[in-house]
């Protein structure tokens, strides 16, 4: 029954597939995750990069060809550093995963759970895996998502629920259990109005070697994004009593209650889970880069000789797409 | 009937356990990658002198060049010529620059494939050398500096063979295709080094489990053993040091020579 259920959903929802996108400046889920799990994905990334990879069935276990200092141990040569492991189970239109990322000393630093309900339901690929890489909105065939992330003893330090409906979906964030932010979107055939509730809440984050509190004490207020449909969509930023003002205004409040802090708050509590697994270094492979320094050599030739400069324009506004499509990654030191 | 079936399993079977032959392209250097290091310098002054010249082509196809020098009304002259060969599946390209006072650099270019196609003028002016598609054997001699680089292609199969004759160093990059793993190899030799030959090598094997796909192995000749990828792509950067020194020789090769500086 639920299984038909799921089925006339995605029927319905798919009629609607068409919708009015939102401007770019407006996050979206997975801007939103990514802004803490990133640093998270790196370390990851970087793990795969700096030790040697063993494999078991859904396993991946991290060592090393010397001995190495880790949280006070020496582990020695070709002794498991680090492993992650993931599992799925799916049951007619569920899918249950689960990774488990351990550290040094076989400490669990995280567990990430993600129950997925829809049509074409397809296991996390091991190339995405062993990166760190996975996107959490929902896909066009799916209409319910949970996201969970935890520590070792099962203390959630963050959450995510979509779910969709015929002509919307709501989304709601969690930190510690406490909800923070709810995005509304409703999608008409000629307009998508999204509507962001931010919640005050407060909580504590009690590990080993750190505390984090947090009070956001506010009244719960809402922000309106609007786009309507023509040949220049319009969008409209509304305030909590529904009056218009600008997108600055919009993006420099989720600015400040969501990315400034509930999110740095997250990725300061990822960045000290990051220190269970041994310390990694910037490994940069072979061959990209130098496509990249001889595009950048040719345009400075270019430059230099002031000449064919629409064709340096192109390609600076190349690397610009290439950037925010994610397939130029920014590596330096943070300012 | 039989026949064509069995055919047509066969084929599919060995696709089905055949590695891709793009299994390194993503992470790994070519040849091509070392190349464009080694001839980066002088790729930037002939690209270059077109834009700072007086230039043009005469009945026989030679391209002029007027470089002033700075500041001057005096200038040098630069002749440049192309020249083609073409056959069944195999081209020939030749490519001089001469200066007034007889000094010239030059290089040349066999390929060989089927369907292989002339490199476009504006490369071969530039040294800016592209390999084709369809070319499975690629090879460029540089005399002046007593380079030469010579591809091969085998089925899925490569083996590229850098010889840099002023520095006494052959760099050699080969990868091998079998149905459940692909290798592909770095190889130094250094001549009067204490370590004559050195490798470094990386193997993609398909892993019984399906989800996890393909499992790399690096390997150091110098650790004796498997080396972590940070580590083996360390080696690769100290090994490509070989090809920025190469091209800095080339280009102080070039100044000597006498082709003036262009401001």
């Amino acid at each position: 029954m639920r299984k038909l259920f799921l089925v006339l959903l995605l029927i319905s929802c798919n009629a609607g597939a068409e919708t009015v996108p939102l401007p770019p400046s407006v996050s979206s889920v997975d801007d939103i995750v990514s802004e803490f799990r990133n640093i998270f994905t790196t370390k990851i990334n970087e793990l795969g990069k700096n030790f040697i990879t063993l494999l078991s069935d859904k396993t991946i276990v991290f060592t090393s060809n010397t001995t190495i200092r880790c949280n006070g141990n020496s582990i020695l040569a070709g002794e498991p550093l680090a492993s992650m492991q993931y599992n799925f189970k799916k049951t007619g239109a569920e899918l249950n995963e689960k990774a488990v990322y351990t550290g040094c000393n076989g400490q669990i630093s995280l567990v990430e759970d993600v129950i997925t309900r829809g049509g074409k339901l397809t296991p996390l690929k091991y190339d995405d895996f062993i990166k760190g890489k996975r996107t959490f909105d929902l896909a066009d065939d799916e209409v319910y998502k949970l996201y969970r992330l935890s520590n070792s003893d099962n203390e959630e330090i963050f959450k995510m629920l979509i779910e969709r409906n015929q002509n919307s979906k709501i989304v709601e964030f969690y930190f510690v259990g406490e909800k923070f932010l709810r995005m509304n979107y409703d999608f008409q055939e000629s307009t998508t109005r999204l509507t962001l509730t931010y919640f005050p809440f407060k909580g504590k984050y009690v590990r080993k070697h750190g505390t984090w509190s947090f009070n956001r004490s506010f009244d719960a207020f809402t922000n309106t994004v609007l786009v309507t449909k023509g040949a220049l969509a319009q969008v409209n930023y509304l305030n909590t009593n529904g009056e218009l003002f600008s997108q600055t205004d919009y993006l420099s409040r989720f600015d400040k209650f969501i990315t400034s802090s509930t999110l740095s708050t997250i990725r300061g509590i990822l960045d000290y889970h990051n220190y269970y697994f041994p310390e990694t270094k910037i490994v940069q492979t072979g061959g990209a880069n130098e496509r990249l320094k001889e595009e950048l050599r040719l345009a400075f030739n270019r430059l230099q000789n002031n000449t064919e400069l629409n064709l340096v324009k192109k390609l600076v506004q190349d690397y610009i797409d290439a950037v925010e499509k994610g397939l130029i990654s920014d590596n330096r030191p943070k300012e | 009937m039989k026949n064509l079936i069995a055919i047509l399993i066969s084929v599919f079977s060995i696709n089905l356990f055949a590695i891709d032959s793009n299994v390194f392209a993503e992470r790994y250097p070519t040849f091509q990658t070392f190349n464009q290091i080694l001839f980066a310098d002088v790729r930037t002054y002939f690209e270059a002198l077109p834009i700072h010249s007086l230039n043009y082509t005469d009945a026989d196809g030679v391209r002029i060049y007027r470089v002033h020098y700075h500041g001057q009304t005096e200038f040098s002259v630069i002749f440049s010529k192309i020249t083609r060969t073409q056959s069944d599946n195999e081209i020939i390209e030749r490519v001089s620059y001469a200066l007034e006072n007889g000094n010239s650099i030059g290089y040349e270019i066999i390929k060989r494939g089927e369907g292989i196609i002339p490199s476009k003028d504006a490369d071969l002016l530039s040294f800016n050398f592209k390999k084709g598609i369809n070319d499975t054997f690629y090879q460029l001699t540089v005399p002046n500096y007593n380079f030469q680089l010579t591809y091969k292609k085998n089925g899925n199969d490569e083996n590229t063979l850098f010889y840099m004759g002023l520095m006494e160093i052959s760099v050699q990059i080969e990868s091998h295709f079998q149905e459940n793993k692909a290798s592909l190899d770095y190889i130094y030799f250094y001549k009067g080094m204490p370590t004559p030959q050195a490798s470094l090598t990386v193997q993609a094997i398909e892993t019984t489990s399906q989800w996890s796909g393909l499992q790399y192995i690096h390997i150091s000749s110098q650790a004796a053993g498997e080396i972590t990828p940070g580590q083996f792509f360390a080696g690769l950067k100290d090994g490509a040091g070989i090809f920025f020194g190469g091209g800095k020789m080339m280009m102080q090769m070039l100044s000597n020579l006498g082709f003036q500086k262009l401001d």
